[in-house]
């Protein structure tokens, strides 16, 4: 006991007993016992029905650990404190700094010309030889123009196609122009080649080494998978890609050269080899990324046979099967937990466009076409190739800046996909986790905002938050590695 | 409860829960069913169509209807209490502060 | 452990001054003629001849001459400050009441401008005092001039140094004017800084190397009312967090492990990392059983053998939020082998000691040691911790 001279620790709680408020808080079920309650700036606890009830009908007491927790976590106050509110303010402001930095990431189609023929892929495979499917000077002038005049103090500049090293003098225009610029802007300048590997030439090699270009290819598993999925004439893309990888590696540096993979209808049964693949050339992360329903994948029916709940198990073996991976020594992180995680665990915001709300689709990535066409997204661009052209924003060759990033056909995207004012997402407690894809749900629903109980994009994202939640609260093994994930710099 | 050739329905006491709560509970049950309502004196009848394919009964669905009509009437007391909380954080969130940046 | 203030330095010959001096202690006899009426020489003897000019003499030989009338404001010195030497500040009063406001050698300067306090911490090692102590910033601002310009570290406490307003930031200008190159450390509770316009104030005067360290002890708020046995006190201190780094001024927060904060340490520190992430670091300290840590500390000592979990979480918890965070005042063997590269040699020289286990442990050059207070009330799981990992 403290002497007579301190008050006690129920002096201080006295001001609790008059019973607490709610602050802002939603809700959703975990699974059969449990919800997850989320506060307005995505904290979370994991309580039982009971327990919901009680905290909503003002039954918990003053005093009791889990009302000391949700008054510590923001989630009910009482007369005793009043500065959650402005510390949750704050938070919600952290959580949206990147808001006006505006548009970070700007991806060049520099060629629609492409040596694979990959089933999925929704870039449509012209030829080498046409030149008319190649970006012009002009248009890569005016959209570098159109990069710096973005507010954001960093910016990327990824170069895509086809195969972008087809046309490698127009990226080494834009890199030297882009640099150029950057004298007087000073922004934080980063270049990315989004490539196949097979043109890895000297001169492409000392280019970017020249300039710090990383490198982005892809590797959808071993070789039989990889090829499978990504034919080429003369059935060699792997060993092309891996040849790539190694040579990058020995003259750009081992962090040089990142790998993404695309997962198809052969690839759900086998994500322990393809993992292994990643492992087997030392890549520290893999990201397991979903097929999207555009371009030639529905075109030739391969999103048909493919759904997000399938997925969610090709996910779940692989999420399982990596966190092994790192508790036998063996440190590899799959790139979308992360991501979820930083949501989940931290107070910033990773720039992740297609978690994003309000959505990242011009306000946060922006797609140059070949020819000089603007698009809101990547996914944008090929709807615009399978017939729609709702969110093609304008034309570097004619259009202004303010024309583009401030044109309605954007602008109504972004505030009708809002997630924070849509149907079912407003009072989702993952909602600050997830984000909104209006180019998805006007692909597959014919609206921005689309339905999200018969959405696969809520159906994935509900399915991996629910799993990762549940691996935070009950594995504290696993848990100890996704906090790694989460906060890792 | 009650089965009527090819879907089930469910009726509802229009007292306990109002129209925009049992519409929401339907809406986040959409991809498993559709729904259909009517109202009498009070009551409000819901017919449940299970979409196929599906292992889910009517009765299955009706069920998930019932215990979400009481998440969501304890979200609409949530939403009631904590509108000015909600309007108070986000008058601090876009006031002038410089800590953030 | 050092003592800094004696009242057992003798009067050998008459004074000139009434109240008290702030001087600089030489002891240089050929020290600079201009400079010596605001100096105070160290002298092992009274000759018939000793330099003029000094605003005092210390004799520190108890064997000293008889001097003569004519020298004026001669003391002998308390063995107990023998330490004292070139460059150190005293104050001294005409009856010989010497307070050491200044050490050049110490790692570590403190400045205590008020014995006020608007907390009362249940282990406040400075126990408030409701006193006029006004006088207390009239002889710092005295002293200023007399420090060295080389110290690399100064600080401020109390009490709760805000309490004294303008004169407060009076200080903090003096400090920034006269040593422009020393680094500020203000201990507050920083409740004041509820007042925008203080923050506001405080950051205007721009110093150069300013951090305050600030308590914050327990994420709940009333439990850290409690600790602080003051209602409201959370809120202040977190809104005076805040306002003083919307202004960019540096602050570390500082938590006192013991009873009442050991069990939601790491919760604690989940708080700082979700709502405090800027702040420049985190302290995590042991108890001193000095003031009312001493009158409590039966109450409030836990020992660290029993918060290891705790404390390793908390560490781990700051740092994966890449927030700077040490822990102070544990002994080297106390702390978790995983954070014990977050231990520093906290403790002031002045108050630190090893204890006699000690002498066998290979890592006793890296280990902040013992507050003088608490030897003897120390861990049950103090032992040397052996190069070659072998157990003693």
């Amino acid at each position: 006991m403290l002497p007579k001279a301190f008050g006690s620790m129920e002096t201080y709680r006295s001001a609790e007993k008059a019973g607490y408020r709610l602050l802002p808080l939603r809700f959703t079920r975990l699974d059969d016992v449990r919800y997850v309650v989320s506060n307005i700036v995505g904290e979370f606890h994991v309580l039982d029905r009971a327990t919901l009830e009680a905290l909503i009908n003002h039954h918990l007491e003053s005093g009791s650990p889990i009302y000391d927790d949700l008054k510590a976590t923001h989630f009910i106050y009482d007369d005793d404190t009043k500065v959650a509110h402005r510390l949750l303010g704050l938070k919600y402001r952290t959580k949206r700094a990147r808001l006006p930095h505006f548009t970070a990431l700007h991806m060049f189609v520099v060629t629609l010309r492409c040596d694979y023929t990959c089933k999925y892929c929704q870039v449509s495979r012209q030829t080498e030889d046409k030149g008319a499917f190649d970006m012009t000077a002009e248009a890569a002038e005016r959209a570098v123009e159109l990069v710096f005049q973005s507010p954001s103090p960093a910016i990327k500049i990824e170069f895509q196609g086809g195969e972008p090293l087809l046309n490698f003098e127009r990226i080494k225009q834009v890199v030297t122009l882009a640099l150029e610029k950057n004298k007087l802007a000073k922004r934080s300048l980063e270049f990315v080649i989004a490539t196949n590997l097979s043109m890895l030439s000297d001169e492409v090699i000392e280019f970017c080494d020249a300039n710090k270009i990383y490198l982005s290819t892809s590797l959808d598993g071993p070789a039989d998978l990889h090829n499978a999925n990504r034919p080429r004439p003369g059935k060699n893309g792997y060993q092309l890609t891996v040849d790539g990888i190694t040579r990058a590696r020995a003259q750009l540096g081992v962090d040089s050269v990142s790998a993404l993979m695309t997962t198809t209808e052969r690839s759900l049964s086998r994500v322990k080899e393809i993992i292994d693949e990643y492992v087997r050339l030392r890549f520290s992360s893999i990201f397991l990324r979903p097929l999207s329903p555009y371009g030639f994948a529905v075109k030739t029916g391969q999103a048909a046979l493919y759904d997000s709940t399938r997925w969610l198990e090709f996910y779940k073996e692989g999420l399982r099967y990596i966190l092994d991976l790192n508790k036998n020594g063996y440190p590899i992180e799959e790139s979308y937990s992360a991501i979820v995680l930083r949501k989940l665990l931290t107070p910033q915001a990773p720039g992740y466009v297609d978690l994003q709300s309000p959505a990242g689709i011009g306000i946060s990535a922006v797609v140059y076409n070949y020819d000089g066409a603007v698009y809101a997204s990547d996914e944008g661009r090929m709807l615009a190739e399978m017939g729609s052209e709702r969110f093609k924003l304008g034309n570097v060759l004619t259009d202004t800046y303010e024309e583009i990033f401030a044109s309605e056909q954007l602008l109504s995207a972004l505030e009708e996909s809002f997630a924070e004012s849509s149907p079912l997402c407003s009072e989702c407690a993952f909602v600050d986790y997830c984000g909104s894809d209006p180019v998805y749900h006007f692909a597959t629903q014919g609206h921005v905002n689309g339905n999200k109980a018969n959405s696969g994009f809520c159906t994935k994202n509900m399915g991996v938050f629910r799993h990762l939640i549940t691996l935070l609260e009950d594995s504290p093994e696993d848990r100890e590695i996704l906090l790694g994930w989460a906060w890792r710099r | 409860m009650t089965a009527s050739g090819g879907g089930f329905s469910l009726k509802i006491e229009r007292s306990f829960y109002d129209l925009d709560c049992v519409q929401r509970a339907a809406a986040s049950l959409g991809n498993l069913a559709s729904f259909n309502f009517s109202e009498t004196a009070g009551t409000l009848t819901v017919l449940i169509s299970v979409r196929s394919p599906s292992t889910l009964t009517g009765k299955d669905v009706g069920d998930r209807l019932l215990a979400e009509l009481l998440d969501q009437r304890l979200r609409q007391q949530v939403a009631a209490e904590t509108k000015t909380e909600r309007d108070l954080v986000l008058a601090y969130a876009f006031s002038n502060t410089k800590i953030v940046g | 452990m050092l003592q800094l203030s004696s009242r057992k330095n003798t009067p050998l010959t008459h004074q000139t001054f009434d109240g008290i001096r702030i001087l600089r202690v030489t002891t240089n006899p050929n020290y600079p003629l201009a400079l010596r009426d605001d100096s105070c020489l160290l002298l092992p003897m009274i000759t018939q001849e000793i330099p003029v000019g000094f605003g005092a003499y210390l004799v520190t030989s108890a064997d000293h001459g008889r001097p003569s009338d004519s020298y004026e404001n001669c003391f002998t010195l308390d063995p107990a400050l023998v330490y004292l030497t070139d460059g150190d500040v005293i104050r001294i009063s005409n009856s010989g009441a010497i307070h050491v406001v200044y050490r050049r050698n110490a790692n570590a300067n403190s400045l205590l401008v008020t014995e006020r306090c608007n907390s009362f911490c249940v282990m406040c090692s400075q126990p408030p005092r409701d006193i006029n102590d006004d006088y207390l910033i009239d002889e710092y601002l005295a002293a200023l001039p007399l420090i060295d310009r080389g110290t690399s570290e100064i600080g401020i406490t109390g009490g709760e140094p805000t309490l004294l307003g303008d004169r407060f930031l009076e200080l903090v200008v003096a400090i920034k004017a006269h040593l422009p190159d020393t680094a500020l450390h203000i201990l507050t509770n920083g409740r004041n800084f509820k007042n925008p316009a203080l923050a506001s104030r405080l950051a205007e005067i721009a110093h150069p190397d300013l951090m305050l360290g600030i308590p914050l002890y327990s994420d709940v708020p009333s439990i850290h009312d409690f600790v602080v046995q003051a209602d409201g006190a959370f809120d202040e201190t977190i809104e005076g967090i805040l306002n003083l780094k919307q202004r960019r001024v540096r602050v570390e927060i500082r938590v006192v492990i013991h009873r009442h904060t050991y069990e939601r340490l790491p919760k604690l520190a989940h708080f700082i990392a979700r709502n405090l992430q800027f702040v420049d670091h985190v302290a995590l300290m042991g108890l001193e059983a000095m003031g009312f840590g001493r009158t409590n500390y039966q109450y409030l000592f836990v020992d660290p053998m029993d918060y290891q979990r705790e404390l390793l979480e908390a560490t781990l918890i700051l740092d994966q939020a890449a927030i700077r965070t040490s822990i102070y005042n544990h002994q080297l063997c106390v702390v978790p082998t995983i954070v014990r590269r977050f231990a520093t040699q906290s403790i002031s020289d002045w108050k630190r000691e090893y204890i006699a286990s000690c002498a066998d442990c290979d890592v006793r050059g890296n280990c902040g040691g013992f507050f003088s207070s608490v030897v003897g009330k120390q861990s049950r799981g103090i032992k040397p911790i052996r190069a070659d990992f072998s157990v003693t």
